[in-house]
């Protein structure tokens, strides 16, 4: 699959993601009305849930002990027979459903896990596995991102998007790999970034959507570009003009064009996971 | 406000706590970038992979639901290419402030995005929203990412405005710019474009990469010779845009220079676009092919079905006649000051000082009574004093009036929620109390309450009033559609003033016809002022906007207060003073005819 095609979303991603995440968190949370979310949260809670500094005099005095968030699934910008103030709408870009993911991030962005092995044996070995998640921007105009795994094979340096879609979707658990089971580390965590990066920017080049995207982008880029070099040569045979600078005026523009339509790609890594994966369920996998 | 003490209002003071999207991370680094293939580049960010390491030197593993969570939210919160994330993001907050965008603002804002690249002249009519239209631009870069340091050029009178709209309605906390030391200092900064052209500001500026920059009345760069044209194309910027509704005053060539501030080259060189586009400087040769090129960058609505129809304003007069006491102090007053008075000193400033009474006279005895009071005390001969003395006593005395018991009858009549205006503190605190003796449930609003209290007594006005009387700093920036009954008490001189009262319910979002309620004393200085404003220059029926533009541009020697002054503080006899405000008014007439001759973008841009 594309690694730019949009991803849809089942329509109760939103809503099981905020249970989720409020469970989580510790909260209190009930379902007063078919549609509506009721969540309550100790002070500590909130201020994890909006990046408020704690222990603040400030904080303390502007949050109460236990804050009721009323949280409602449907579209607010569909017309709602009845108007509650107090519900806050958490669907897609919602800002309080973008507070949710940013605190999930900054809590849950580094971790060590297991694979839960299929059958307990003490002569199975695991494989220690770096999981990268990236955040590719497409950058012209406007800035689109998609996520990407990529999963680096710390003993042998292999890169795979899919295995590490594979292995989101096993069971993992917490407890700690003895040392004796564990086949032993071959590479820099910086050293599995590199190549994790090279496998995306080898995964963009064969991608047909990413050419799509970029002959339309640099189609514009030239055009503007083309418009800003053929002003400024007219301008030039026009004759000079002894109060501006054509020079330095050209290279401004020049410039905002590169800022504003060069199509370029960022690559970002916004979560990290070490794995451990019983070798039986790898050969499985693959 | 003892009255309201058991009532409990929950306003909530911060609203949401916004959060910086990782992507204006400041610190974030990035690698040099990398060809991939033909023109194509990679930039890789070499901090994030050092930001997740360094947690793991500290053994910070977050717990397995953690983990899930997180990525999962990595999912969630791409950015699409389809759809504006604004709107979504700001719903629930939009809902609880009462904002509403309309379809033609939402529209626009796509448009500046998806087709025009970030740069634009948005040239709406005046009322439709153009701020919320760049609130919403600037909102959706800065939860893309895409714009971090953004500034805000805008004329002095509006930077405390477009504060409180960018933070109310955008959650958007931005800066005021002050010392030269704030240019660095914030992300998003309102500043004077008349400062920042300025030494040392400028220098300061053309240093700083902006991401973006939003010029408000933006025709006050058209002339590509003026210092402010110069200075606006030389900063750095990624993404512009141009606020103003009229890109066009008097000449094509002024369109042509606000192209090209944000396009260079969209429109050619100039004796290109004359050759192209231009019969003379104020006729078009081929209006479809010009707005072909104009589509790309300029976006104008205009009020319609399709946009917005304002509900219609219904103006009511009230030429009352004062009781006999009131009639007797007015009198008093009047050959107090006379011009043959004088024990009362300099003849012009007893004359200026007769006005200023006559006008406090109207709206009550009180407001008069300050000003006397004032006088007595800086009075340095003892007749003059007791004469202030026993004028301000009769003001004092004066408990009843025509007007308070029209407003009275009014209320009653009308069972709705009233704001009352009126330009006196003191007769505002009268006002109040009087009510309060009627059992009307009145409270005050004025422009020294902090604007947290000020949203506290609207939402007390907006559940539990029944009349608010404001004064005229007081209603600034606030808005009031949940009534749609204003009274003007007594009336400011400055039309503007009065434009700006009845705009406080007559704007977008009052669902409800709009009903305006005049009050005006028969044979006092009010009836000429009425005589101007309505039978002279019809304010009341002119469309929003057109008076603004009339005011700013008309070529008097002083300001219209001032010339209004003069003609009452000069003129002795009313036939007099209506000769000279006719005059006034033909010169207003006469610009405004003026200002109808001139080319408008509606000739070509529908």
């Amino acid at each position: 699959m594309s690694l730019l095609t949009q991803s849809t979303h089942p329509p109760d991603a939103t809503t099981e993601f905020a249970l989720a995440y409020l469970k989580a968190l510790g909260a209190r949370v009930e379902h007063p009305e078919p549609g509506i979310i009721r969540a309550e949260l100790s002070r500590d809670q909130v201020c994890e849930l909006e990046n408020r500094p704690l222990g603040t005099w400030y904080t303390m005095q502007s949050i109460p002990d236990w804050t009721t968030l009323y949280l409602g699934i449907q579209d607010p910008t569909q017309p709602v027979d009845r108007q509650d103030d107090r519900i806050e709408h958490i669907g897609l870009h919602a800002l309080r459903l973008r507070q949710m993911l940013a605190s999930a991030w900054r809590i849950g962005h580094l971790s060590r896990l297991r694979i839960v092995p299929r059958h307990t044996e003490k002569s199975e070995f695991y494989r220690p596995i770096a999981l990268f998640g990236f955040e590719i921007g497409r950058c012209c105009s406007l800035r689109v991102t998609r996520s990407c795994p990529m999963a680096v094979d710390l003993v042998d340096g292999s890169a795979s998007r899919t295995l590490a879609e594979a292995l989101l979707t096993l069971p993992l658990d917490e407890q700690r790999v003895p040392r004796s089971q564990r086949r032993r580390r071959e590479l820099r965590y910086q050293h599995a970034f590199d190549i994790a990066c090279e496998a995306i920017k080898q995964a963009l080049v064969e991608d047909p959507a990413l050419w799509r995207w970029y002959h339309q982008a640099i189609d514009r880029f030239y055009t503007e570009l083309d418009q800003v070099n053929q002003y400024f040569a007219t301008r030039a045979a026009e004759g000079p003009n002894k109060d501006e600078n054509l020079e330095q005026l050209q290279k401004q523009a020049i410039a905002e064009v590169y800022r504003r339509f060069q199509p370029r790609i960022q690559l970002r890594a916004r979560l990290g996971l070490l794995l451990y994966c019983p070798e039986t369920e790898l050969r499985r996998i693959e | 406000m003892e009255a309201f003490s058991d009532i409990t209002i929950t306003v909530p003071l911060l609203g949401f706590t916004d959060f910086k999207p990782t992507p204006m991370a400041p610190h974030e680094t990035w690698s040099s970038p990398e060809i991939l293939a033909d023109q194509l580049a990679v930039e890789i960010s070499q901090s994030s992979p050092t930001n997740l390491l360094a947690r793991k030197r500290q053994h910070k593993y977050a717990r397995h639901p953690w983990t899930m969570l997180a990525w999962k939210a990595l999912e969630l919160e791409c950015l699409p290419e389809d759809t504006l994330i604004a709107p979504h993001y700001l719903a629930s907050h939009w809902r609880k402030v009462g904002v509403v965008p309309y379809p033609h603002q939402l529209r626009a804002a796509e448009r500046v995005i998806t087709e025009m690249g970030g740069r634009a002249i948005l040239a709406d009519e005046v009322g439709l929203g153009k701020t919320i239209e760049a609130g919403l631009i600037l909102k959706e870069y800065i939860l893309r990412g895409q714009v971090r340091k953004a500034l805000i050029l805008c004329p002095a009178a509006l930077m405390w405005q477009w504060y409180q709209e960018l933070k109310d309605k955008f959650l958007i906390s931005a800066g005021i710019q002050r010392s030269e030391y704030d240019w660095e200092r914030s992300d998003v900064l309102i500043a004077s474009l008349d400062t920042a052209k300025r030494p040392p500001h400028a220098e300061i500026l053309r240093s700083i990469p902006y991401d973006m920059i939003i010029l408000d009345e933006a025709h006050r760069v058209k002339n590509e010779r003026t210092h402010n044209y110069r200075f606006f194309r030389s900063l750095t910027k990624t993404f512009s845009l141009l606020l103003t509704a009229t890109p066009i005053q008097n000449d094509l060539r002024e369109l042509y220079n606000l192209v090209q501030l944000i396009a260079p080259g969209m429109l050619g060189t100039y004796r290109q676009f004359r050759r192209t586009h231009m019969e003379d400087r104020r006729t078009v040769r081929h209006p479809e092919a010009l707005r072909s090129q104009l589509e790309r960058i300029i976006i104008r609505n205009r009020r319609g079905p399709e946009t917005v129809e304002l509900v219609p304003r219904h103006v009511h007069f009230f030429h009352l006649d004062p009781l006999p006491a009131e009639a007797a102090f007015y009198q008093n007053l009047s050959q107090s000051f006379s011009r043959g008075n004088r024990e009362l000193g300099d003849p012009i400033q007893v004359a200026l000082t007769r006005i200023l009474l006559l006008r406090e006279a109207c709206s009550s005895g009180k407001a008069c009574a300050v000003t006397l009071h004032r006088l007595a005390q800086r009075s340095t001969h003892d007749d003059a004093a007791n004469q202030y003395t026993a004028l301000m006593t009769q003001a004092l005395a004066l408990e009843e009036q025509a007007k308070l018991h029209t407003l009275l009858d009014l209320i009653r009549k009308l069972g709705e929620q009233v704001i009352v205006f009126t330009e006196y503190r003191a007769t505002q605190q009268w006002l109040l109390s009087k009510l309060q003796q009627y059992n009307i449930v009145a409270m005050g609003f004025s422009g020294d309450l902090s604007s947290s209290r000020k949203e506290w007594t609207k939402e007390l006005f907006r559940r539990h009033g029944q009349v608010l009387v404001s004064t005229e700093s007081g209603g600034e920036g606030l808005n009031f559609q949940f009534c749609c009954h204003v009274v003007n008490y007594d009336l400011p001189w400055n039309p503007m003033k009065l434009e700006q009262r009845i705009g406080r319910i007559h704007r977008l979002g009052q669902t409800r016809p709009v009903h305006v309620y005049n009050f005006t004393l028969r044979g006092t200085i009010e009836e000429h002022i009425m005589y101007l404003l309505q039978d002279k220059i019809r304010l009341f029926e002119m469309a929003v906007g057109e008076l603004d533009d009339i005011l700013t541009g008309m070529p008097l020697k002083r300001s219209w207060e001032e010339a209004l002054a003069q003609i009452l503080a000069e003129a002795d006899d009313p036939s007099e003073i209506r000769r000279k405000l006719d005059d006034l008014a033909a010169a207003f007439e006469a610009y405004r005819e003026e200002l109808r001759s001139r080319p408008t973008i509606d000739q070509f841009l529908s």
